[in-house]
């Protein structure tokens, strides 16, 4: 579905603020137990729901932090707050063991809408039904382009200065890449204090295929790199199109043939009993991951391997360096994780599909050697942009034609009105 | 179908005239919203005063896993002939100084358009590129009477803002949340 005006206005259905966590309450039912001193509430189904931090540690208050938001919780008698004991979500397992812990980490979120739960659990003298609150404006899950639309949204980027058409395509060729949520790049963020708007969204947008750029009318634009619209494609370039003078090489600097690709966000957990209430988790902290990872077990990851690539190239590893233990032993690997790229909606804790669709653009576009093409032209250079496909490109003089290439760069000099393009070709 | 339109295409072809000009925006008061416009360069009908228009880059980012690219800053920079002190917020009279509001604006309060046009055949002026930034700094050359102002585009700056536990909206950390 395109994300037409009515979107990024915020006045459709849906519209960029439907994605962010904004707990939906008034379809869920509660029930409550009483154990002892304790009484548990739990409230279902209630939507996508994030893990709160320090969730634990909120007895005698509510839940406060600048990055996650603000939980709450009421009397329905009277609409006084209540004192939290705990508040949590059933929890998803990770694919990973933690070295702290030496027990299974878990995802951030329960995106299991139908079925989600939130619970609480209150100090006794609260035999009172109670409604909750989650106040998480800053949070969001949904396709990498929706994601990205939608912090800059709320940044107080104008809708006027983000290419519409371009995040549109950019999102639809994103649901095009699989049938259900997990086969397609489906991104959590939450802010991150400190952290840019320009940085945010660049981070943001490792996760898909497509490039991000600010084009030559200044609008921020995700421009698709499958399924790209006609808009966006100039058909045939050639030396009749105003060239100037042509440039290329082999961009060996691009090629990857070896990385252990991992994707997600993981926490460590401890949990503790309350009453009778079991499992309830005690003390929630996000690991940062590779990096503390040191030495873990059974880590989430999936390796990529071209050995033909690498006995003509060298080996070209991606990532930062880091090691898994795998049994007795230590072994060091290079890893290349995308945090936030969250695609778990197929079974329980399985990214299974997502990992797949990563692989395939490693093997396809990613591990080819690409030619990469510097064009000096006249004016006509101003018919594509930063993040156009340029099809049928024949400007080298052994007559090759390139099936498709897209432009990365682009400088326009205002002196003698020329305009210089580097294209980097697509491996079909 | 790309960016250009087919007659702009055809005049670019045919060789038609271009024309480039540079417009200067500034604010009536200090913190102002509403902004008024000089004409620093015209290539049609004046006033000349660009000496070196300079370049505009743009990059991409995400160009590919291993070399991501550079999400470019949108920075602008071209050089005025200064030599009668046009471009001194401390001269008399000066490009920076917005007479409908009296006020003497500092060069980083004010915004530059520079756009980019075209004649095509049937005699229309039509906009190939229109940049809009923000002025960054002046530097002043007074052996050689010329001054380079440099620019940021507007959606450039807009991407430099910074996440803090005070976005601007009320309730949005909790820890000022009204129930």
């Amino acid at each position: 579905m395109a994300l037409g005006a009515t979107w990024f206005a915020g006045t459709g259905t849906p519209n960029y603020t439907d994605i962010r966590c904004d707990a939906d309450f008034t379809s869920a039912s509660s029930s409550s137990t009483t154990s002892g001193s304790y009484i548990r509430y739990d409230y279902t189904p209630c939507g996508w729901l994030i893990f709160l931090p320090n969730k634990a540690q909120t007895n005698g208050g509510n839940l406060q932090d600048p990055e996650y938001g603000y939980v709450y919780a009421t009397k329905d008698s009277d609409s006084s707050e209540v004192s939290l004991r705990n508040i949590y979500h059933d929890l998803r397992s990770a694919p990973a063991i933690s070295r702290s812990t030496d027990q299974n980490m878990y995802r951030p979120f329960d995106d299991d809408q139908a079925n989600s739960r939130l619970r609480i659990v209150l100090p006794t003298g609260g035999a009172d039904t109670c409604s909750v609150y989650i106040y998480q404006p800053f949070a969001w899950y949904g396709r990498c382009a929706e994601v990205i639309a939608a912090v800059l949204l709320v940044k107080g980027v104008s809708a006027g200065s983000i290419d519409q058409t371009a995040f549109s395509a950019a999102d639809d060729a994103q649901a095009a890449m699989g049938s259900s949520d997990d086969e397609e790049p489906f991104v959590f963020y939450r802010r991150q204090i400190g952290q840019s708007l320009g940085e945010a969204i660049k981070q943001l947008a490792v996760n898909s295929w497509d490039i991000l750029t600010v084009n030559l009318d200044g609008e921020v634009a995700l421009m698709p790199r499958t399924s790209v619209p006609a808009g966006f494609t100039v058909s045939s370039l050639d030396r009749e199109d105003g060239v100037v003078s042509v440039n290329w090489r082999y961009a060996r600097e691009m090629l990857v043939n070896h990385t252990v690709a991992s994707e997600g966000r993981y926490y460590d957990v401890t949990f503790e009993q309350v009453g009778t209430f079991n499992n309830i988790p005690m003390l929630v902290s996000e690991v940062s991951f590779p990096s503390a990872a040191s030495k873990m077990r059974s880590l989430p990851f999936e390796e990529f391997e071209d050995s033909t690539s690498q006995t003509r190239y060298g080996l070209r590893s991606l990532g930062r360096e880091m090691e898994l233990q795998e049994g007795p032993d230590v072994r060091t690997i290079r890893s290349y994780h995308l945090p936030y790229l969250c695609n778990v909606e197929g079974s329980s804790g399985d990214p299974v599909a997502a990992k797949t669709v990563l692989m395939a653009r490693l093997a396809d576009v990613e591990a080819q050697l690409r030619r990469e093409i510097t064009v000096v032209q006249d004016l006509r250079g101003l018919d594509y942009d930063v993040g156009y496909l340029v099809e049928d490109v024949e400007l080298t003089s052994d007559g090759a034609e390139i099936d498709e290439m897209f432009c990365i760069k682009k400088t326009i000099d205002f002196n003698d009105l020329s305009v210089t393009s580097v294209l980097l070709e697509e491996p079909s | 179908m790309a960016r250009l339109t087919a007659d702009q295409r055809a005049a670019i072809v045919a060789g038609q005239p271009v024309e480039q000009d540079w417009t200067v925006s500034t604010p009536r008061a200090s913190g102002s919203s509403t902004f008024d416009d000089t004409t620093l360069h015209s290539d049609t009908g004046g006033p000349y005063r660009v000496i070196d228009a300079g370049q505009y880059t743009v990059e991409g980012y995400n160009v590919s896993m291993a070399e991501p690219g550079r999400l470019t800053s949108g920075l602008y920079r071209f050089t005025v002939d200064n030599g009668d002190g046009y471009l001194s917020p401390e001269s008399t009279t000066n490009v920076w100084y917005n007479s409908s509001g009296t006020y003497q604006a500092m060069p980083v309060e004010c915004k530059l358009t520079h756009r980019l046009r075209i004649k095509e055949l049937d005699g229309t002026w039509t906009e190939l590129l229109s940049y809009i930034g923000q002025v960054q700094d002046v530097q002043f050359n007074e052996a050689q009477g010329t001054a380079v102002v440099e620019c940021k585009s507007l959606t450039a700056v807009a991407l430099e803002a910074i996440w803090t536990d005070e976005d601007g909206v009320e309730q949005d950390t909790g820890l000022n949340v009204i129930v």
